[in-house]
C-alpha cells in the first residue's frame, strides 16, 4: 500500500507544479501561514518544494515525502533555502521521529493524500512537544450542500489518482487530539488555513 | 509606513484580480455549458439523447477549460464552483426546451452568462458570510 501510494505520487510529481500547486493563488496565504513557524519543524509531504519559498528565513526544517521522486524534485528549492532543511523520505502515517521531537508541526495539501488522515494526524501529536503547535494549510469538504455535491462527484476520479476532496479535516485534528487556536478562510469554506496546538 | 499601504494595495489588486478572473471565468462556463445543451437540443430530435450528450460534453468543456485555468486562478478554485455551473446551466436550457420555450443560440448565450454571474455573486455572499462565522468563532482569524 505504501509504495503504492508512493508510486502514485511519483507520476503525479512531473505536472505537479503545473497542474495543481496553484502557487499564484495561493502564495500569500502559505507566507502568512508559515510565519508562525518556530523552533524544530516538521513539515509532512513537501512534494516538489513550491512551499520552501514561503518559509521564514533562518529555522531548522526536517520535511519529509514518501514519494522519491517529488524530494528529488525539490532539491534544487532546498539549497536556495536561507536556513537548514533536511528531506526525509517518509511515511506520514509512520513517523521514524522521536516522541516530542518537534515544536511545530506544517501541512500543505497533505491531509487530502494520506490513506487514514487520524493516524497521522495522531503521529503528528506524538512527535511533537507538549503544547507544540500545528500548522495546516488544507482543502476540505464545503459544508454548503451544492458545493459539498460538487466536491463528492469530484472526488469519484480524483481519489484515483491518490487525492480525496471531501474530508472533515477540522474534524479529524480534533479527533487526533488537537486544540483548534484560528482558522482562516483561503477560499470559501473550502480551503482554510489552520492554526491548532497539541491539547 | 508606506510599504505596509503599498503591502495593502498590492494584495487588494491581486484580490481584485481573481475575483475578476473568477466571475469572467463562471461567465465562460454557464455560457459554454448553455450553448452547448441548445446546440444539442438543435442536433439531436430524442429529448433524453440531447440531454445525456449536452450534460456530458459540458462536463467535458469544463474541466477542460477548469485545467487550464489551474495554473492562474488555482485548481480547487477553478474546478469546485464551475462544475456546479457546468451542471445547472444547461440543465435551465433543458427546462426552457420542455416547457416549451424555444430559445434562439444568443439567448441560450446570455443565459449562461447571467447564470454564470449570478452563480459567482452567490459564492461571494456565500464566502463573506463564512468568514463572519469564522469570525465569531475564532476572534483572531
Amino acid at each position: 500500500m505504501r509504495w503504492q501510494i508512493a508510486s502514485i505520487w511519483d507520476i503525479r510529481s512531473k505536472l505537479y507544479d503545473l497542474c495543481e500547486a496553484s502557487e499564484l493563488r495561493r502564495g500569500p496565504s502559505k507566507t502568512a501561514l508559515f510565519r508562525d513557524m518556530d523552533g524544530r519543524v516538521l513539515f509532512v509531504a513537501v512534494g516538489t518544494g513550491v512551499d520552501i519559498r514561503h518559509f521564514p528565513p533562518g529555522l531548522d526544517i526536517t520535511a519529509i515525502d514518501i514519494s522519491a521522486a517529488m524530494l528529488c524534485r525539490a532539491e534544487a528549492r532546498r539549497k536556495r533555502y536561507p536556513g537548514v532543511l533536511h528531506f526525509v523520505r517518509a511515511d506520514a502515517l509512520n513517523l521514524c521521529f522521536a516522541d516530542e521531537s518537534f515544536d511545530t508541526a506544517v501541512t500543505s495539501c497533505t491531509m487530502c493524500s494520506v490513506p487514514d488522515p487520524v493516524r497521522a494526524l495522531r503521529e503528528l501529536r506524538r512527535v511533537l512537544r507538549p503544547a507544540g503547535q500545528l500548522l495546516m494549510f488544507e482543502h476540505v469538504r464545503s459544508r454548503n450542500r451544492v458545493l459539498g455535491l460538487a466536491l463528492d462527484i469530484m472526488n469519484l476520479w480524483t481519489r484515483l489518482g491518490g487525492t480525496e476532496m471531501n474530508r472533515d479535516t477540522l474534524g479529524n485534528v480534533l479527533t487526533a487530539g488537537f486544540r483548534i487556536r484560528r482558522v482562516t478562510s483561503v477560499y470559501l469554506d473550502i480551503i482554510l488555513s489552520i492554526h491548532a496546538a497539541k491539547a | 509606513m508606506s510599504a505596509g499601504i503599498k503591502g495593502h494595495t498590492g494584495s487588494r489588486t491581486r484580490s481584485m484580480l481573481f475575483y475578476g478572473g473568477d466571475c469572467f471565468f463562471l461567465m465562460l462556463i454557464g455560457s459554454m455549458g448553455a450553448v452547448v445543451m441548445w446546440q444539442m437540443h438543435e442536433w439531436l430530435a430524442a429529448l433524453a439523447a440531447a440531454m445525456i450528450a449536452g450534460m456530458v460534453l459540458a462536463m467535458v468543456i469544463q474541466m477542460s477549460l477548469a485545467l487550464a485555468a489551474a495554473p492562474l486562478l488555482g485548481s480547487i478554485e477553478s474546478m469546485t464552483p464551475s462544475m456546479v455551473v457546468a451542471m445547472l446551466s444547461p440543465m435551465v436550457v433543458c427546462v426552457c426546451h420542455m416547457a416549451g420555450c424555444e430559445l434562439s443560440r444568443r439567448a441560450a448565450l446570455t443565459l449562461g452568462l447571467i447564470f454564470g454571474t449570478v452563480m459567482y455573486v452567490l459564492l461571494l455572499f456565500y464566502g463573506k458570510l463564512y468568514r463572519r462565522r469564522l469570525h465569531r468563532f475564532f476572534p483572531t482569524s
